[in-house]
Parts: C-alpha cells; sequence; structure tokens
C-alpha cells in the first residue's frame, strides 16, 4: 500500500509541478501566442501526469475510465481550442505580435482586402 | 498524517498559486486574447484540483466534474475564438 500512495504522490506533484510552469508561463511570456503555447503544451502534459497519479491511487473502473475520458477529450480539444483562437489574434492582429518570421503575411493582407 | 494526505497537500498548495498566476493574468490582460487563454488555463486547474481531490478523499464523484468541466472548457474556448474572429 505504501509504494502505491509513493508512486501515486510523485505522479501528481510532477503533473502539478507542470501546470505551475504553465501558469508561470502565462505571467512571464511577451505576446498572446507565445502564452498560448505555454499554456497547451504544459496544461495537456499535467492533465495526462495527474490523472495518471489516480488511476494509480483509485484502481476501480468507473475512476480509470472517466481518468482516460478526462485525458482523450484534454488530447483532442487543447490543440483545436489553441489553433482557433491563435488563428483569431493572427488575423485580427489582436496583439502585438514578435514574430521573427512572418510566413502567413501575404495571405493575411489578401484576407483583410 | 499519511504520505498520501502529506503529498496531496502539497500539490493542492502548487495548484493555489498556479491559480494565482493565472487569475493576475485574467484581470490584467492587455487584450482578449490573453483573457481567453487565462479562462481555458482555469478549467483545466479546475480538473486537476478535482483528481487532487478525488485521490485524496478517495471519492469517485470527483471524478465525474473533472469530465464535464474539460468538456466545457473546450466549448466555451472555441465560442469565444469564433466571436474574436467576426468580431
Amino acid at each position: 500500500m505504501m509504494v502505491r500512495d509513493l508512486i501515486t504522490v510523485v505522479l501528481v506533484v510532477l503533473g502539478v509541478g507542470f501546470a505551475v510552469a504553465g501558469s508561470i508561463g502565462i505571467v512571464r511570456f511577451r505576446d498572446t501566442l507565445a502564452r498560448a503555447h505555454a499554456l497547451s503544451v504544459t496544461s495537456t502534459i499535467a492533465v495526462v501526469f495527474v490523472m495518471a497519479g489516480v488511476v494509480v491511487g483509485m484502481p476501480d473502473l468507473g475512476s480509470v475510465t472517466k481518468a482516460i475520458l478526462t485525458v482523450v477529450f484534454i488530447f483532442l480539444t487543447s490543440p483545436v481550442g489553441a489553433h482557433m483562437l491563435g488563428r483569431s489574434v493572427y488575423m485580427k492582429r489582436a496583439s502585438r505580435l514578435e514574430l521573427q518570421k512572418d510566413e502567413l503575411a501575404a495571405h493575411r493582407r489578401e484576407v483583410e482586402e | 498524517m499519511n504520505l498520501l494526505q502529506f503529498g496531496t497537500a502539497i500539490a493542492l498548495v502548487g495548484l493555489s498559486i498556479a491559480l494565482v498566476f493565472t487569475v493576475y493574468r485574467l484581470a490584467k490582460g492587455a487584450t482578449l486574447g490573453d483573457r481567453v487563454e487565462a479562462l481555458d488555463m482555469l478549467a483545466v486547474i479546475a480538473v486537476l484540483i478535482m483528481g487532487v481531490l478525488a485521490v485524496r478523499t478517495k471519492n469517485p464523484v470527483l471524478m465525474e466534474g473533472a469530465v464535464v468541466i474539460a468538456l466545457l472548457a473546450f466549448m466555451s474556448t472555441v465560442a469565444f475564438a469564433r466571436y474574436m474572429e467576426r468580431r
């Protein structure tokens, strides 16, 4: 029982560490697209680790099913949501963007006209 | 206090810190896109709190809340993105 508790605690604390890193990125990064990057990457990994901790800590059928369901939902929806948000910010020039290279600039001008 | 209680207490403290950072970005914003991202992060942190509390209290009912919040967060993000693009 002690080993199972230890594995659960390690997984949960690791996942929470990723969430804290993501929120620090949301505060510290400079423009909206960089913040979207910090958000979508770290939140996906954080949910995976915490739900793995739930699977180890509570191995009954209902909890394991719901944990896997949550991970699948986050994996499917987090990239799609981040992409839609990033596209609307880029196309509407809704933020100060510090881009090294802007390969879609011609397309954006075309859409704006 | 056994190991599980101690570890999940540390995890809850960490999630509170993440919550404070995210609410700071939500309040300060600068643009609408930043605020929508902060709302998305708040939903993820709510899912994580549900998971940690479910492990801590051994209460499987909390996992249903995690699934529902994960779905609603995607809906609100997509709705805000569509709104920003049409405006």
